[in-house]
């Protein structure tokens, strides 16, 4: 969206630069991050364990036990 | 030795032998939806069953027991089971995990590195192999059109513990068991179920970071 002045409502004139929030996987993290107009980087939002990850069984293997399960069904 | 031979007493220790039970199972059928209404009692035979209250809480009326199952056919494809089955109650090499076609054809070269990297852990956190023993009787197992085997092991499921009440549930109750383990034996069930319920998933030790 273009910025334009006159295109915000009566008192938002301070509050004029546009910020938009993107989410981003990092496996096993997804990361929102704020961008500004120009795509640059104002700052990160949130972190937390992607959907995939809490789902996929393979990566919730127990690190105390050997991964064989599929070999013996 | 696995059993304690001869010359124990009646007082019932944890990983004990017994009979006399059955198993219910309540099966809630339609979670999350109205559980009240679609209530199933599942009977499920066992002639035996282990009991898994630690020895110094057997006592105040409740016992847990777990049914003592038949192990799975498919675990004679490893020879390093096959051998000894209660290999599976202690931490074992990652190369004795699998069979030797397994390890070396379908694991790629990355595979087995992670895999060793790995190091010395247990297989199947929630089952713990019991040795054969002419007081629990042999049984045959079958697996699509393969020859069928007799064995005598036995297996528990941790995820199978239940409790039962009884008034005659009391601290140093006697109850006519069928099979004793020896302390070592009584030692490794005890690290083994511990393992089970202090495992911390890789979700958690993440988020822990």
């Amino acid at each position: 969206m273009e910025r334009n002045f006159f295109g915000f409502p009566t008192g938002s004139h301070e509050n004029i630069e546009q910020t938009k929030i993107v989410e981003r996987e990092f496996y096993p993290y997804t990361i929102k991050v704020k961008l500004g107009d120009y795509n640059q980087f104002i700052e990160i939002t949130e972190v937390k364990l992607s959907k995939s990850f809490i789902g996929n069984r393979s990566s919730q293997i127990l690190s105390s036990t050997h991964d064989i399960e599929e070999f013996y069904k | 030795m696995f059993y304690i031979k001869d010359s124990y007493d009646n007082i019932l220790r944890f990983g004990d032998v017994i009979n006399g039970f059955q198993y219910f199972k309540p099966n809630f059928e339609g979670l999350p939806e109205v559980v009240d209404s679609n209530i199933k009692i599942e009977i499920i035979k066992s002639n035996y069953f282990v009991v898994l209250t630690p020895c110094c809480s057997i006592e105040n009326e409740n016992l847990n027991l777990t049914p003592l199952k038949q192990i799975a056919y498919k675990f004679f494809s490893n020879p390093y089971f096959e051998k000894d089955f209660t290999i599976i109650n202690r931490r074992m090499l990652p190369e004795q995990t699998v069979a030797p076609r397994i390890w070396n054809d379908v694991f790629t070269e990355e595979e087995r590195s992670k895999r060793i990297g790995e190091g010395v852990k247990y297989s199947f956190a929630e089952l713990f192999i019991y040795e054969k023993n002419d007081l629990i009787p042999p049984y045959k197992l079958s697996y699509k059109g393969n020859p069928d085997i007799i064995t005598g092991y036995y297996m528990i499921d941790f995820k199978d513990i239940f409790t039962i009440k009884s008034a005659k549930i009391q601290r140093n109750m006697e109850y006519p068991k069928i099979l004793q383990l020896t302390i070592e034996t009584r030692e490794e069930l005890r690290d083994k179920i511990g393992e089970y319920f202090k495992r911390v998933p890789q979700e958690d030790q993440i988020a822990r970071v």
